[in-house]
């Protein structure tokens, strides 16, 4: 089951990475690739090149071999912000929330970020290639709802789900993709597993009789596991009407290093993009009688009045 | 900039493209769980219908997936969704799924597993409506005072409410006056419904007048006369709101804050449930939803306001409380308890993001730098900079940018007159008392000898001549290439023309290497229409009014054989008369003298010999010329014909003066027309409307007033057009007896034209009467003035009021007639500049705005004592080339109406200065109009200042000042006395011109 390595590229944000970190792993594939692209957050006055692939935004200056990388779950973007086109990136990486700020240094360049939008769109909606689902909407009619490129490779019935004290009957449809059980009972209830997923961290219980047949489904996850381990399907299809090169081509070639140090620290660079100050999180969230709402809860010594007052 | 923002609890990213709007979501307890923490409800246009339990600790496990309770696809797109107690017999809370042609009551039940993700959820429909209108929105409550379920009200997209008592239907009420529909609320503290009608006000009805009111299955019978058993529906209160609104909602947080709440796309309202205001809040922003949460204050209420600036602000009735940035803009907003976090702030937004969050006290400052506002690459700049230079040195060494000035002209242009009429004439007019209208074919040849673009040919006839098409757009031409365009000259009023001469101008752009779109340029040519085109052949007058008589050195000529197409018809074979009856009637004839060289133009009126008297000069030159004859010479013994002239002149201005009261009068009727409207508006607004008292048959009769005013106006204006075009052909015709009286050379002809025909149109604000009179004047007090002080001072009197309409033309009149008299006793028109002329440097001094009153009256005044020959010697000796340069910059200003070589050769040398001193001189000639009782105080004052700074300078001149003060202030009396001198003086020169 180890043959996929945990996916970081598309829900880790991370600095400085080693340019083995910045090739293209199977599946990812680079979309888009834009040149003078300043880093205005972190690195103000340094032309990069922002690269975009179907999982994650990479930014990294000429100049310098410095590396930034960002990814794809749970971001916000605005473009064409205030007085610059720039783009906007909220992100929240281990409850840390980051921000990043990219300008095209070309004013008025007709190719802003309209393929990261795009791109991040894409990702957005695709989710059920990479996500697990819980009692979502998948079965119409006893039948799955089939993703684009998705193919059932084998329908199970009998399947136990041991989340509950009884269990729950129910039926496996196994695709290139992903596993999805559901009740027979109650289409509602339902489980979608991509294998992007399966690597541990969130058990599920399933049971199948008699244990032949337990066997030969577990054979035929397995192999279908491996096949989309060597060539995973991550769902975000975009089209460039223009293809760029290949990233190989674009990677800043670095001299190969005889020793790989391995960092000791973490590098404070991540540090500069907080999006908040220095504030690395937030204080827990309080409910307020001032206000009858939820407020983030206030350092010793303010005023919700007081605070309001400075600012007002 | 908002400082504080609002931190994610719990987010998540609903569907792939859904859209979401403002019924979408809601919270509540759905699954009646028992617990009281909130479900997020969230339905999709899509027809996705979602319910979470957002849990924030979980997510950090990857199990986001958990929060999802429950994802249904339904059939239909779900344009809102309530919780409340919708089935009878029962306290559960229900949903209620609006389509848009059904609703429906699901109830969610959930069953707990021994692992979160063993919960399972199960949704089941209760009853549901089919709808037989399309639903807009809904709104529920215990309609009717019934206690323990909730009924459910729809407002249908053609303004029907429906009412639905749980799996029943109740009944259905058209709302009256209905277009498009509001937001809808039910108000339980009073039993009514709330909505926003087109007419942009808010409505109350009470269920009870609903529910008795006549039962209307269609439209057409609430509109109509209503049935026999229903009252007609009225609503049970208006509020005019002036605008659209977004929502309404009916919060009962207490007694004491009991209140209606509208917002609207541009305000908040805040309402008694009576239906009386009790606050209004402009709003700077483009709100998107609100929400009223809680009253935390007794006798207040809180509410969240989203806007379309991503802003979320929290109010405490019209005071901002709080405000956080959301990453979007919310269509939605709702406050749920969790079990987790109480108070939190639920938003949604179109595309589907869905946030719980709660409000950031951090601030923050951050905020990008400019991208330009950057530290420059210098060293790219520096090269930048190097380049440029380089190619302006280049482009200033081969003068590519600029055309080449010695360069040959890039383009030729000869038009031809066809020599006969056209056989069919293409005249608008067609015929004129019987006379028909010919038209003549001018065909124009454009040659370019170098490559053009963006090419324009224009047209320009003379008035009341037309053409058949004055714009030409050629296409871009190549070296060599020609063009012809051909188009038909005709007269087109009841009038002759002043000039048969007709303007060609092409604009182009020449492209250099340097310079691809190319440097503007501009190609005039000139075309002599026919005679033919205006006059016809016609038999010889005896008896007219005016004659005027040319002597030659050269024997008589053949006057038929002179004008070939006129002689066809004349009975008078000898050749020795000839006669033009022009269309619009008027009859000129010419005789030739069979024993003297002289011959004699005579007509009934002066302007229009002018035409024939130009023509006859011309072709007797041309005549001349061919036979061969070096020294023909045509002269005009005198006298000028002055008052003929005057005729003219008094004629315009008499127009002018007629134009200028019309005005007057239009002004005054439209003021009093306007007073009317005023009355009659404040009487009908009155609620007690009070006697009209004839109002209306007054404002009847000024509008009569306004509009004979009007067409007489406009009548006069025609009149004054034709009487502008007659004055120029008499002023032509003067001109050109001067020049033959005194021979003048071209370049004094030029200049005398140039004054006495300043305006190629005149304008209300600047008519010709005014021009000329400043012309005039300057060349009296420059060149052919009395003596080199009054040259000099002429100089510095310059600045002063505006040029305007005068009272009277008698001081034009006098000056016209002084300039005759001046250029009869030898004064010289000439080009020489007053350079020579030393201006004392106090007097340039003056010669800043605001200036010096001019010496006007004074000009006649001992004009005789003054020995003419000695004036001629001194301007002879100081002649003035100023004035030459001035009339040259004129004539440039007046579309360069007549480019004469001299001006073009001058224009190549001269400095700045001349064009200072046009309008320098502009604004002092126009002094001499300016003493009228109009002038300010103020005005009178500053030439008092001036004067007395002068008075160093010449003691005569300070005597002719004061005098000229002292008439300022009594114009009246003036007038009168000028008048009489002037006909004294008028006799004077008579007898002068008829002994010079």
């Amino acid at each position: 089951m180890a043959a996929l390595d945990t996916l970081w590229e598309d829900r880790d944000v991370r600095f400085d990475i080693t340019a083995q970190q910045m090739k293209t792993r199977p599946g990812e594939v680079l979309i888009d690739c834009l040149d003078s692209i300043e880093d205005t957050k972190g690195n103000n006055g340094d032309r990069g090149r922002l690269l975009v692939t179907n999982l994650r935004i990479i930014w990294h200056s000429l100049a310098l071999p410095r590396v930034n990388l960002c990814e794809y779950n749970l971001i916000y973007l605005n473009s064409g912000h205030g007085h610059t086109e720039a783009l906007y990136i909220l992100t929240k990486s281990n409850n840390t929330r980051f921000e990043f700020i990219f300008t095209n240094l070309v004013i008025g360049s007709p190719r802003l970020f309209t393929s990261v939008i795009a791109v991040h769109r894409a990702y957005e909606t695709s989710k059920m290639y990479r996500d697990l689902k819980l009692r979502a909407a998948l079965i119409q009619n006893k039948q799955l709802r089939l993703l684009p490129r998705e193919q059932v490779y084998d329908k199970i019935n009998g399947v136990w789900n041991l989340s509950s004290d009884q269990g729950n009957l129910g039926t496996f449809f196994i695709t290139n993709v992903r596993i999805v059980w559901h009740a027979n009972m109650n289409e509602s209830f339902n489980v979608s597993i991509p294998y992007l997923q399966i690597s541990g961290g969130y058990v599920l219980g399933f049971k199948i009789d008699p244990v032949e047949k337990l066997q030969d489904a577990l054979k035929e996850i397995n192999s279908l596991h491996k096949v989309y381990s060597a060539n995973p399907i991550f769902g975000v299809d975009y089209e460039m009407e223009e293809k760029p090169q290949p990233l190989e081509e674009l990677t800043v070639e670095q001299p190969p290093d005889d020793v790989e140090i391995e960092p000791d620290e973490q590098t404070d660079a991540f540090t500069a993009y907080f999006a908040d100050g220095n504030k690395q999180q937030d204080r827990e969230a309080v409910f307020s009688d001032e206000l009858g709402l939820a407020i983030e809860r206030l350092k010793d010594g303010f005023t919700l009045q007081g605070l309001w007052e400075v600012v007002g | 900039m908002s400082l504080f923002k609002a931190r994610d609890w719990w987010s998540g990213a609903l569907g792939e493209g859904e859209e979401f709007d403002q019924g979408c979501l809601c919270v509540g307890d759905v699954d009646n769980s028992g617990t009281g923490h909130d479900k997020i409800v969230v339905g999709s246009y899509m027809g996705m219908l979602r319910i979470f339990c957002p849990n924030a600790n979980k997510q950090s496990e990857g199990g986001s997936a958990d929060a999802q309770l429950l994802e249904v696809q339904l059939q239909n797109a779900i344009i809102q969704v309530e919780v409340g107690k919708f089935v009878s017999c029962s306290e559960l809370l229900h949903l209620a799924v609006l389509h848009p042609r059904k609703l429906s009551v699901y109830s969610v039940t959930g069953t707990a597993g021994n692992v979160e993700h063993g919960d399972q959820y199960q949704l089941k429909l209760i009853y549901e409506h089919n709808l037989q209108r399309t639903a807009c929105n809904m709104t529920y409550g215990t309609f009717g005072g019934a206690t323990g379920h909730h009924s459910l009200c729809i407002q249908s997209m053609d303004g029907m409410l429906m009412f639905f008592e749980q799996d029943s239907y109740s009944f259905g009420r058209f709302l009256p006056g209905f277009l498009l529909p509001g937001p809808l609320a039910y108000n339980s503290r009073t039993d009514s419904f709330l909505t926003v009608s087109s007419a942009r006000q808010l409505e109350s009805y009470k269920y009870e007048t609903l529910a008795v009111a006549t039962e209307a299955e269609t439209r057409q019978d609430s509109d109509l006369t209503p049935k026999t058993g229903g009252k007609r529906l009225t609503p049970d209160w208006t509020f005019v709101l002036g605008e659209q609104a977004l929502d309404i909602s009916v919060p009962s947080f207490s007694h004491s804050s009991s209140s209606i709440l509208v917002l609207g796309e541009r305000n908040l309202f805040c309402l008694r449930d009576n239906g009386q205001i009790r606050f209004m809040k402009k709003l700077e922003f483009n709100p998107s939803c609100f929400l009223p949460y809680a009253s935390v204050k007794d006798g207040t209420t809180n509410l969240l306001l989203g806007n379309h600036n991503n802003m979320l602000l929290v109010y405490q009735d019209v005071t901002l409380q709080w405000a956080a940035q959301l990453p979007f803009v919310p269509v939605a907003v709702r406050v749920a308890n969790f079990p987790e976090l109480k108070g939190a702030v639920v938003s949604l937004s179109s595309d589907g993001h869905l946030l719980s969050s709660y409000m950031g006290t951090d601030p923050s400052f951050f905020s990008t730098p400019k991208v330009d506002a950057r530290e420059a690459d210098y060293e790219q700049v520096d090269a930048e900079m190097k380049k440029l230079q380089k190619l302006i040195r280049e482009a200033t060494r081969t003068q590519d940018i600029l055309p080449k000035s010695d360069a040959l002209e890039d383009l030729s242009v000869k038009a031809i007159v066809f020599p006969s009429l056209d056989a069919s004439s293409q005249a608008l007019i067609q015929d004129m008392d019987g006379l028909p209208v010919p038209s003549v074919t001018v065909q124009v040849k454009v040659k370019a000898s170098s490559v053009l673009q963006s090419a324009k040919l224009s047209i320009c006839v003379q008035p009341p001549l037309a053409v058949t098409q004055d714009q030409f757009v050629l296409e871009p031409m190549g070296v060599g290439s020609t063009k012809e365009v051909s188009f038909s000259a005709f007269l087109n009023g009841h009038y002759p023309p002043a000039d048969l001469t007709g303007d060609i101008v092409v604009s182009y752009s020449s492209p250099t290497e340097l310079n691809p779109k190319g440097v503007p340029r501009v190609l005039q040519s000139r075309f002599n229409l026919p005679l033919a085109l205006v006059c016809v052949p016609s038999s010889p007058a005896k008896s007219t009014k005016f004659k005027i008589t040319v002597d030659t050195n050269q024997p008589p000529v053949d006057l038929s054989a002179l004008f070939r197409e006129f002689s066809a018809k004349t009975e008078d074979k000898d050749g020795n008369s000839l006669a033009f009856q022009f269309l619009s009637g008027a009859k000129v004839t010419v005789l030739a003298s069979k024993t003297s060289q002289r011959y004699r133009i005579q007509g009934d009126s002066f302007e229009d010999m002018w035409l024939v008297v130009k023509e006859l000069v011309q072709r007797f030159d041309q005549h001349f010329s061919k036979l061969g004859i070096k020294d023909f010479k045509k002269s005009f013994s005198g006298p000028i014909p002055l008052q003929e002239y005057f005729l003219s002149v008094d004629n315009h201005f008499q127009l002018r003066v007629n134009a200028q009261q019309y005005q007057d009068l239009l002004s005054e009727r439209a003021v009093q027309f306007r007073a009317i409207q005023r009355r009659l508006l404040t009487r009908f607004k009155d609620k007690t409307p009070a006697p009209l008292q004839s109002l209306d048959t007054l404002l009847d009769a000024t509008y009569n007033q306004v509009i004979t005013l009007a067409e007489a106006a406009e009548e006069n204006r025609a009149l004054l057009e034709q009487a502008f075009v007659r004055l120029r052909s008499s002023t032509h015709l003067l001109v050109l007896l001067l020049s033959l009286w005194q021979g003048l050379t071209h370049d004094q002809t030029a200049i005398l034209e140039a004054t006495l025909l300043p305006l190629l149109q005149d304008t209300p604000q600047l008519g010709w009467e005014e021009s000329c009179d400043a012309a005039v004047s300057h060349l009296l007090r420059s060149c052919l003035s009395r003596s080199p002080k009054d040259q000099a001072t002429s100089l510095a009197q310059i600045g002063g009021s505006v040029l305007s309409l005068p009272q009277d033309t008698t001081r034009l009149k006098k000056h016209i007639a002084l300039l005759c008299d001046r250029l009869g006793k030898g004064g010289r028109l000439t080009l020489a500049s007053e350079a020579n002329v030393q201006i004392p440097a106090q007097i340039q001094n003056l010669a800043a705005p605001g200036g010096v009153e001019p010496i006007a009256e004074d000009l006649g005044d001992g004009e005789e004592v003054e020995n003419p020959q000695e004036m001629t010697k001194f301007i002879k000796k100081k002649p003035s080339r100023k004035v030459k340069k001035e009339k040259d910059s004129k004539e440039k200003k007046d579309v360069s109406r007549e480019p004469s070589e001299a001006s073009v050769k001058e224009e190549a040398g001269v400095p700045e200065e001349p064009i200072k001193e046009v309008k320098k001189e502009k604004k002092e000639s126009s002094k001499d109009k300016k003493e009228s009782k109009k002038d300010s105080s103020k005005e009178a004052k500053e030439p008092k200042d001036e004067a007395k700074k002068k008075e160093s300078s010449s003691s005569k001149e300070k005597k002719e000042k004061k005098e000229k003060e002292k008439e300022g202030k009594e114009s009246g009396d003036r007038k009168v006395s000028r008048k009489s001198s002037v006909k004294v003086k008028d006799k004077k020169k008579e007898t002068e011109a008829a002994e010079g």
